[in-house]
């Protein structure tokens, strides 16, 4: 896929910025980064891994495995995947298992979030050109 | 997949929905109002090409809503 330049004039900048912080914002402790980075990474959105911390990122590509990951935040981890790649085969022993960990308005948080990501990064990857920060680095 | 919400809805007798879900997070919400209002409403775009490009979405994600 050929980069091209973001439209100019998008009117809809400010309130997507706004729709992005939000929701990375709501997300419960670090759900928002490890959703962003998993999302990036099944995508291969290089720039948007580069804003976040080096060893976040290794932990999350081995989130099976690795210890810094929670059970809680693997739970994320396997609905975050299963959306990316391919939504209709999240099935419901997946999501029990996030709801399990996580409250309603949590669980419901956690969703947005992982949809406004989802989104947003096949956006930058299209439109590297940015002109608001859609990703969260820390 | 489901074909049903997972999750309960945020408002009281009101069936399970985008909105009433939505309302489990209601700043979220209205940021998500204002842009695709805005979306809908304003632009260069025109309808139809955004018609059409919800509905080839829908179709591609066999999203029923």
């Amino acid at each position: 896929m050929s980069a091209t330049e973001a439209p100019p004039n998008w009117p809809n900048e400010p309130l997507a910025a706004i729709l992005v912080q939000t929701a990375r914002q709501a997300a419960p402790g670090r759900t928002a980064a490890i959703v962003t980075i998993r999302v990036a990474q099944i995508l291969g959105a290089d720039d948007v891994l580069a804003l976040h911390d080096p060893a976040l990122r290794t932990a999350v590509c081995e989130w099976n495995t690795h210890p810094d990951i929670s059970d809680a935040e693997r739970a994320v981890l396997a609905v975050t995947e299963q959306f990316v790649i391919d939504v209709h085969g999240l099935d419901d022993d997946t999501f029990t298992a996030l709801q399990q960990h996580y409250s309603t308005t949590d669980t419901m948080a956690i969703m947005v979030h992982l949809a406004v990501s989802d989104g947003f990064t096949k956006r930058q990857i299209m439109f590297p050109t940015l002109t608001f920060d859609t990703q969260g680095g820390q | 997949m489901s074909t049903t919400p997972r999750l309960p809805s945020a408002v009281p007798d009101k069936p399970a929905n985008l909105g009433t879900l939505f309302a489990h997070q209601p700043q979220t919400a209205a940021a998500f109002s204002h842009l695709y209002g805005t979306f809908w409403s304003h632009g260069t775009l025109d309808h139809p090409s955004k018609e059409a490009a919800r509905l080839r979405n829908a179709r591609i994600t066999d999203c029923g809503y």
